[in-house]
């Protein structure tokens, strides 16, 4: 009996170490954003000396942080609402509708998966030139709103699959047409799976950099990661500062996950762990 | 009902929208991309069809190329010698959890919640020479002599940026070695403990071939991320010093971006999802060959 509790204290401390190697990190920077540059570099383990908000007030004007934070927010919702419109259809003609290719335009959505990102930033930098658009939100939300159809289209098929089709069906039969079904039916029932995605869609493109970084220069256009990122190369030494400017970029997120932690851990490992 | 659910109209209405969005912006830039890489394209309107001269080029003269491609293969192996097995540790240790399991599960997949520049500039924190966790670690235990500028020295550079992506990333791997150990039913465990099995015996024998379709498929996962790393290393040393952190994605980046020659970078792109394909592909075999052989 002795034997197996001391095996599970040894479990525990090996995930405790662990949950300090993950989180510390996070709660050092934390505290460390509340000091001056000079407390900073004579003791970096010790709390302030006193509590000011001066980085954050600081971070928050210089780099433009509720610019950014707008920005992201627009291109983010726009991104995400198209997407779901447009998956939710296609994973309602995927399950529900009888056509001949629908196998093919599954697979077509699979494969797009493992389409790296960095294989279609140079055509898509050219055509966006060509079109006028670079350098404004509608460059990110065109390829933001295609990125997280796979997944998307994935992850709802797979419910749809699962759950039968009379109800639907039933009201066929009561005279409603396919659309009405879509609409008044269909959609209300993959509300849990709609939910999973948009969770997981909203955070992706909340966190993206690739595109954002390319197709946009303009600092009043930028969303939060280049923004900070601009940030960081603008103000490299005031570095307290930059610890404010990181915690304010990660607060809203770390929100999100304490309430939503569970679809977003769906979200984010159905699609691997189901392909 | 069969004749509704045929109906073309409706299917059009349905699929079209999202099926032409989809060829536009994604399938269609990929084949320009391949088309492109044929090409001197540069920001001037030039368009010449050089043929495979990119690829010579990349190949015979890039010599930072080079280095990026070594040092894109040693980032891969080295997430996967990270990454895998601290993944499937984590993940068995919460499987033999009485309690808790849950507050580990969220507190490990924190850093996946988090931007990729958020956390670089985490990083570069922890391992500031001065004020750096790291160094500030190593000097209260006593062996000072070891601090580095970790991310300023060439040996360091790409070793740390690797460490970062790699604390970013082995909370979600382990959420998938959860979900597949979770599936195994417990009164196979159950019964080869009461049969005398060792805890070790039992994974080996059992929780590891049970497993092992998914770990095929977390190892693509991660060795294809690893090949396409990028953002960390941008935001951390931007493939310094010297580009002695330089990746293959990060120097396509650098020429087609900064220097304006998509030619040249689209090149390089193709190279890269071919990287991703091969390796894909020789994963598969590889793994296939194991199980051959247990069998």
């Amino acid at each position: 009996m002795k034997k197996i509790k001391i095996a599970d204290l040894i479990k525990y401390l090996i995930l405790l170490t662990a949950t300090l190697i993950f989180v510390f990190p996070l709660v050092w920077v934390f505290y460390n954003s509340f000091k001056t540059n000079s407390e900073l570099f004579a003791n970096p383990w010790n709390l302030a000396q006193s509590l000011s908000l001066e980085n954050y007030t600081y971070a928050w004007k210089q780099a433009n942080i509720g610019r950014y934070f707008l920005n992201s927010v627009i291109v983010c919702s726009i991104s995400l609402i198209l997407c779901l419109i447009l998956s939710s259809a296609a994973g309602y003609a995927l399950t529900r509708l009888k056509w001949k290719l629908s196998d093919t335009v599954m697979m077509i959505f699979l494969v797009g998966m493992m389409i790296p990102i960095h294989s279609t930033l140079i055509p898509l930098f050219l055509m966006f030139s060509r079109m006028g658009i670079i350098n404004s939100h509608l460059s990110l939300i065109i390829p933001y709103t295609v990125s997280g159809m796979p997944i998307a289209v994935f992850i709802m098929t797979g419910f749809l699959k699962s759950f039968p089709a009379e109800i639907e069906e039933s009201a066929v039969i009561d005279g409603a047409s396919m659309r009405t079904v879509f609409f008044h039916i269909t959609l209300p029932i993959a509300r849990p799976s709609i939910a999973t995605v948009a969770i997981y869609t909203f955070v992706s493109m909340w966190n993206e950099m690739n595109y954002a970084l390319v197709f946009l220069s303009d600092q009043r256009k930028m969303t939060v990661p280049i923004g900070l990122n601009a940030f960081k190369g603008q103000y490299s030494t005031n570095y307290v500062a930059l610890f404010a400017a990181v915690m304010i970029t990660i607060l809203p997120s770390l929100i999100v996950f304490s309430v939503f932690n569970r679809q977003v851990i769906e979200g984010m490992t159905s699609g691997a762990v189901k392909g | 009902m069969e004749k509704l659910r045929g109906n073309k109209t409706t299917i059009a209405i349905f699929i079209l929208p999202a099926v032409c969005c989809y060829l536009s912006v994604a399938a269609f830039p990929l084949l320009c991309s391949a088309v492109l890489s044929f090409f001197n394209w540069d920001v001037a309107g030039l368009n010449d069809f050089v043929g495979l001269k990119n690829y010579m080029q990349l190949f015979t003269t890039d010599k930072i190329f080079q280095k990026a491609v070594v040092h894109t293969f040693a980032a891969t192996l080295l997430c996967l010698a990270i990454q895998i097995p601290c993944a499937v540790f984590l993940a068995y240790l919460l499987t033999r959890l009485k309690r808790g399991r849950n507050f580990f599960k969220v507190a490990f997949f924190v850093p996946n919640m988090i931007s990729t520049s958020a956390i670089g500039i985490l990083w570069i924190f922890i391992l500031h020479p001065e004020f750096g966790l790291v160094n500030a670690l190593l000097r209260a235990v006593g062996l000072g002599q070891f601090a580095h500028v970790w991310l300023g020295e060439s040996d360091t550079a790409l070793v740390c940026v690797i460490l970062a992506a790699s604390w970013q990333y082995i909370g979600y791997h382990m959420i998938i070695y959860l979900c597949a150990m979770q599936n195994i039913s417990s009164s196979i465990l159950e019964a080869a403990r009461i049969d005398g099995a060792t805890s070790w015996q039992a994974f080996r024998k059992i929780t590891f071939p049970l497993i092992a379709p998914i770990l095929k498929i977390d190892t693509v996962l991660v060795a294809t991320g690893s090949l396409r790393i990028f953002d960390m290393v941008f935001v951390m040393t931007g493939g310094g010093p010297n580009h002695a952190s330089e990746v293959i994605a990060s120097h396509m980046y650098t020429r087609s971006f900064k220097g304006m020659q998509f030619g040249y970078g689209s090149a390089m792109s193709v190279i890269l999802m071919l990287l991703c394909i091969a390796v894909t592909v020789f994963l598969n075999m590889a793994f296939k060959r194991a199980e051959d052989k247990v069998e």
